[in-house]
């Protein structure tokens, strides 16, 4: 009845040329995250209770996002667990954008099944209907991974919460400081240790294919560069030159370094191959140049270099040559990082004594502050571009914050009691 | 005579026959009679005359000697070809001069030629027409007239090989002239025998064509030639006719399309006022539906927004509590009352909401019911409108078969008809009307659109709306017509024209207005 | 995160495993991160010295000095101290200090790593030119990565920019 209405209607307006023209222009409106419904998965009998919440570990992705707004649970008029039971004027009249549903069923072969459907409120279009299998100890993975289907068929941009994170913690223990390196899931859960020492810990980087981690350590009060293969634990010692080993930046392809040695008298970017282990010097400057960054086509190394007096970022082909100065404004530019597609980057900047992160735009030259400031540091893309993570400080203490590339949603991210800092940005999964 | 008459019935039927064909004839072939004369009057078969053998046979000597001439210039060509190239340019011109002259000479032979055939032709009736009146003479007459054509064609013909060979004379003493530019008259060898080529065809074809003519002549009776000639003139004067009438037929066609046009804009008119009936009816019976269920629902769905709204007063309270915790210490303490306080603040919301909404569901019903009589007034309307439709639609079929003329007078009366039965209310939407509800709809749409934190200042995102006329938004009907690349930011905007609906519209004819619409969201 | 849970997890206790042993410093953090002023003299107290460095009323008993902000410049006041320090290499062969320089937290890491290095240098240029041998003074940057003081502010900041001076 009313498709034939419809049509009719469609009929008569089509029928009426000159009546379409009738534009209204709606400006301005609110900015503001999309309210979202996550209703509880239904589980299988018995396990229900001890079972992961995957929807609650979906609604706090997306809410993590400053994008979407997850409706409270307690607000739920009803718990649907299928499309057909969904009534959608439960969730109109709560002025929802979307609804997610869903369930989860043990199979014979003891994985379970996780069947969910995203929904349009309004129009009941199922913009997601999927049945993804999972082991039961990956059921929260299976969960981000539900939360990047949503992300990407409601933004149209691919989420990034199957992504991890590496950063480092320190600690104080009755025998001094314990510095670790940990690799978490996107949504800081799961932590896993991949080194601990009573010495600092810096710098971690990601390979492009997210499994290994380049690191600094200190360990026998010596700098030196460690690559470690993250499911093994197997790590190699790859630069220990005297002086400073430091900073070390996968190229693109997997097979180089960019690193910073003071082997030759004073701070200098090197290009450490992997696999010969030849090392090439790019940089010649009286002054510091450190903090190596690759464009995403491997064809350039942004850098950070006192050599105008201030530091301030550079650019200089990977092959070697001539360093061009990419930021002017502001006396404290440093710690760049390419966004996915080469077309920003962000960095550390100072802005009346406050060190602040900031993203400039390389075609523009034009930059805007990310962060509010003090002590922030550290920044690094998501792998999907749309955040940035960053190490700031909260009540004297280290912790991480994401911030849209925009710098208009920002949130700390869930910390324990260690002070946290230089957070690195998994590539994003295969 | 009326015995001699009675005598011979076939005689008399035949001299009927003849002088109605003769009757026939003076009527319709005054046309090819004063044609004929003229090329009887024609000056060049009295010249032809004058010409006698030995002035023929001259220009075929020179003919022969030029062409000898032309050998020589051709054997002189290829010795000078090398020093010739710069003449080329002029040479060229000359050339094409002579080309011209040539085709020039050639287009006077065939005019000559059909003149003569035009002569002959003349000469045929002079003779018919001498047969009839004397009928002893009539062979000798006709054996007369076309041995005078054949006479004439073959003095034309001759008199034009003259003029062809003294042409060709001059032509050969301008090429011996021209023998020192060698490149030029190697050209004009070539040039020359392709002239005569085709002069000597031609003259070949006229010639074969003159005795084709000649034997088909004879061959032909006089009846018959006369027959032919009365028929291509019956055939001239019904192709003309033919042209004329297809000429007619065309515009007949043309009109006959109009008419159907205008036919199927009735129809279209007519079938616009029925399904625009129709899908008033049914927006009524929905509306009419939707109301039952609403004032079923109302007391329901109430419930559910008192409980919405006392929840968010609640969530409000959590809010406020939360930052009070990370104010004061003393939290607990204060939060009891304040939560009293809150549900107190909430009761009396509700209170207060609970009498708005009353009020605003007692405004509702009332508008529903204005609408509904407008509505009904506005099928009345569109059934009159149908009416008048279906009867122009009936009076346009009554008159159909009625002249062309006619028809498209009545068409166009018809037509003017339709117009006017399709906007019979004599005011026209006022602009400002419509942009106070356009305002309306603006206010109305703007504090449900919540776009994507960090939209791009110069996205925008035209869709298209279609409403029910109690301004209800047809469900599925907003689609996006042109996206602005974010599909979060499209996505929002959709859902804020869903949720905004119903949107404030005007009744009756000013409804139509905002039946289907765009919108531009810009944040 | 592709990588399965329980390799993870054999990963995690490896790695612990690993660091346990790999990583233990040679020398004990603590004369480093004991809380303290400007006054540092009781801090080498625990350790081995050689002679002449145990007297408290030595410039000798003094091992740290400080910079200014974003400043690799020895200060003047500080340079009777590094005298006595060179002069004290110069003459013990077999003495060896490792210079061990620091930032405050202000600025990006691998900058200050940079620049600790260069406050490092410079203590060491000054003392071979007041006759230590380069092979007596070893360099190391901590950049700021092991603060004296936890905290913010002025006051700490200045007393985290430093050389320390490590027989």
């Amino acid at each position: 009845m009313k498709r034939l209405l419809f049509l009719t209607l469609l009929l008569v307006g089509l029928a009426r040329p000159g009546l379409a023209d009738l534009t209204i222009e709606i400006v301005g409106g609110q900015e503001g995250a999309q309210p979202i419904a996550v209703v509880p998965f239904g589980a299988p009998e018995g396990v229900g209770r001890t079972m992961e919440d995957l929807a609650q570990v979906i609604a706090a992705d997306l809410g993590r996002t400053g994008r979407f707004k997850p409706l409270p649970r307690q607000d739920m008029p009803a718990t649907p667990q299928t499309v057909e039971a969904v009534d959608l004027r439960d969730w109109r009249v709560l002025a929802m954008n979307n609804l997610v549903v869903g369930q989860i069923n043990r199979r014979p072969d003891g994985l379970y099944q996780v069947d969910f459907a995203l929904m349009d409120v309004y129009s009941g279009e199922q913009l997601a209907n999927m049945s993804l299998a999972s082991s039961p100890a990956e059921l929260r993975y299976t969960a981000h991974r539900i939360a990047d289907i949503i992300y990407e068929r409601l933004t149209g941009a691919p989420g990034a919460f199957t992504s991890r994170l590496a950063y480092v913690t320190s600690e104080w223990g009755v025998d001094g400081q314990r510095v670790t390196l940990r690799v978490a899931d996107a949504d800081g859960h799961n932590p896993q240790t991949i080194v601990s020492s009573k010495e600092p810990i810096m710098s971690p980087a990601w390979s492009p294919d997210g499994r290994r981690l380049a690191y600094v350590s200190f360990e026998n009060r010596q700098t030196a560069v460690f690559v470690q293969e993250l499911a093994t634990g197997r790590r190699e010692r790859v630069a220990s030159f005297p002086g400073i080993n430091s900073s070390p930046a996968w190229s693109p392809d997997g097979s180089r370094l960019a690193l910073t040695l003071s082997r030759d008298g004073n701070p200098e970017i090197y290009i450490l191959d992997l696999h010969s282990r030849a090392t090439t010097r790019l940089t010649n400057s009286p002054g510091i140049d450190t903090e190596p960054a690759w464009s995403p086509d491997g064809n350039e190394i942004y850098f950070t270099s006192g050599r105008g007096g201030d530091p301030q970022i550079y650019r200089m082909p990977a092959t070697g040559g001539e360093a061009t100065r990419v930021t002017f404004e502001r006396d404290y530019n440093g710690r760049a990082s390419l966004s996915p597609d080469g077309r920003s980057l962000v960095l550390v900047t100072r802005v009346n004594g406050q060190f602040r992160i900031a993203r400039m735009d390389l075609a523009s030259g034009a930059t805007r502050l990310l962060s509010r400031g003090g002590l922030d540091e550290s920044p690094s893309f998501a792998p999907n571009g749309s955040m940035v993570i960053y190490a700031t400080q909260s009540n004297g203490r280290g912790v991480l914050a994401v911030v849209s590339t925009d710098g208009k949603v920002g949130q700390r991210l869930s910390q324990d009691a260690s002070e946290v800092r230089e957070p690195a940005w998994s590539p994003p999964p295969p | 005579m009326w015995q001699t008459a009675r005598r011979n019935p076939g005689a008399l039927i035949a001299a009927i026959l003849l002088h109605l064909v003769l009757a026939i004839l003076a009527l319709i072939g005054v046309d090819w009679l004063d044609w004929g004369a003229e090329q009887v009057a024609r000056p060049q078969v009295v010249q032809a005359t004058i010409v006698d053998a030995a002035t023929l046979k001259a220009p075929a000597e020179r003919l022969d000697q030029a062409q000898d001439a032309r050998e020589q210039a051709s054997r002189e060509a290829e010795r000078q070809a090398a020093e010739l190239a710069e003449r080329d340019q002029l040479i060229a011109r000359e050339a094409q001069r002579r080309e011209e002259a040539a085709r020039q000479a050639a287009e006077r032979e065939r005019q000559v030629a059909e003149e003569r055939a035009k002569a002959a032709v003349s000469e045929r009736q002079q003779a018919e027409e001498e047969r009839r009146r004397q009928e002893e003479q009539e062979r000798l007459a006709r054996i007369e007239a076309q041995r005078q054509a054949e006479e004439a064609a073959r003095i034309q013909a001759e008199q034009q090989r003259q003029a062809e060979d003294k042409r060709r004379a001059a032509e050969a003493a301008r090429q011996a002239e021209l023998q020192r530019q060698a490149e030029e008259a190697a050209r004009q060898a070539e040039l020359q025998r392709q002239v005569e080529e085709a002069a000597r065809q031609a003259e070949l074809q006229r010639q074969a064509e003159e005795v084709a003519r000649q034997a088909e002549l004879q061959r032909q009776a006089e009846e018959q030639q006369q027959a032919a000639e009365t028929a291509r003139q019956l055939e001239l004067q019904r192709q003309a006719e033919a042209a004329r009438q297809a000429e007619q037929q065309r515009l007949a066609q043309e009109e006959a399309r109009r008419q159907a046009e205008q036919q199927r804009q009735l129809e279209k008119a007519a079938r616009l006022a029925e399904s625009q009936r129709q899908a008033e009816e049914a927006a009524k019976r929905q509306a009419e539906q939707k109301r039952q269920a609403e004032e079923q629902r109302q007391a329901e769905r109430e419930a559910k927004r008192q409980a919405e709204e006392q929840r968010q007063a609640e969530r409000e309270a959590k809010r406020q509590a939360e930052q009070e915790r990370q104010a004061e210490a003393r939290r607990q303490a204060e939060e009891a009352e304040r939560q009293a306080e809150l549900q107190r603040q909430a009761e009396e919301n509700r209170q207060a909401e609970e009498a708005r909404q009353a009020e605003e569901a007692a405004q509702w019903q009332a508008e529903q019911k204005r609408r509904a009589e407008e509505e009904r007034q506005a099928e009345r309307e569109a059934k009159r409108q149908a009416e008048q439709a279906r009867q122009a639609e009936a009076r346009r079929q009554a008159e159909e078969a009625a002249r062309l003329a006619r028809e498209e007078e009545l068409a166009a009366a018809a037509l003017v008809e339709a117009q006017s039965a399709e906007s019979p209310e004599p005011a026209e939407p006022l602009a400002s009307d419509i942009q106070y509800y356009a305002a309306a709809i603006r206010n109305r749409i703007q504090p449900f659109w919540v776009h994507p934190p960090g939209s791009r200042r110069d996205l925008a995102c035209t869709v298209g709306v279609q409403l029910l006329p109690s301004g209800e938004v047809v469900p599925d009907s907003v689609r996006i017509l042109s996206p602005s690349g974010d599909l979060a930011y499209d996505r929002s905007v959709v859902a804020a024209i869903y949720k905004a609906s119903p949107l404030p519209v005007p009744t009756g004819r000013l409804f139509d207005e905002f039946r289907d619409f765009k919108f531009v969201f810009k944040p | 995160m592709k990588m399965p849970i329980t390799p993870l997890a054999v990963l995690m206790i490896a790695t612990l495993g690993l660091a346990a042993c790999s990583s233990e410093p040679t020398r004990p953090v603590a004369p480093r991160t004991a809380p303290g002023g400007a006054v540092t003299a009781g801090l080498v107290a625990d350790r081995a010295q050689p002679p002449g460095l145990n007297d408290p009323n030595s410039p000798l008993s003094q091992r740290v000095i400080y910079f200014d902000y974003d400043n690799s410049n020895i200060k003047p006041e500080f340079v009777e101290v590094l005298r006595a320090h060179a002069r004290y290499i110069a003459t013990n062969p077999k003495a060896k200090v490792m210079l061990e320089g620091h930032t405050d937290e202000r600025g990006t890491r691998e900058f200050n790593l940079a620049l600790a290095e260069d406050r490092a240098a410079a203590v060491r240029r000054f003392m071979r030119a007041e006759g230590a041998a380069e092979s007596q003074l070893g360099i190391l940057s901590f950049g700021e990565e092991k603060p004296t003081q936890p905290g913010q502010g002025e006051r700490v900041w200045a007393l985290n920019r430093r050389v320390e001076l490590v027989y």
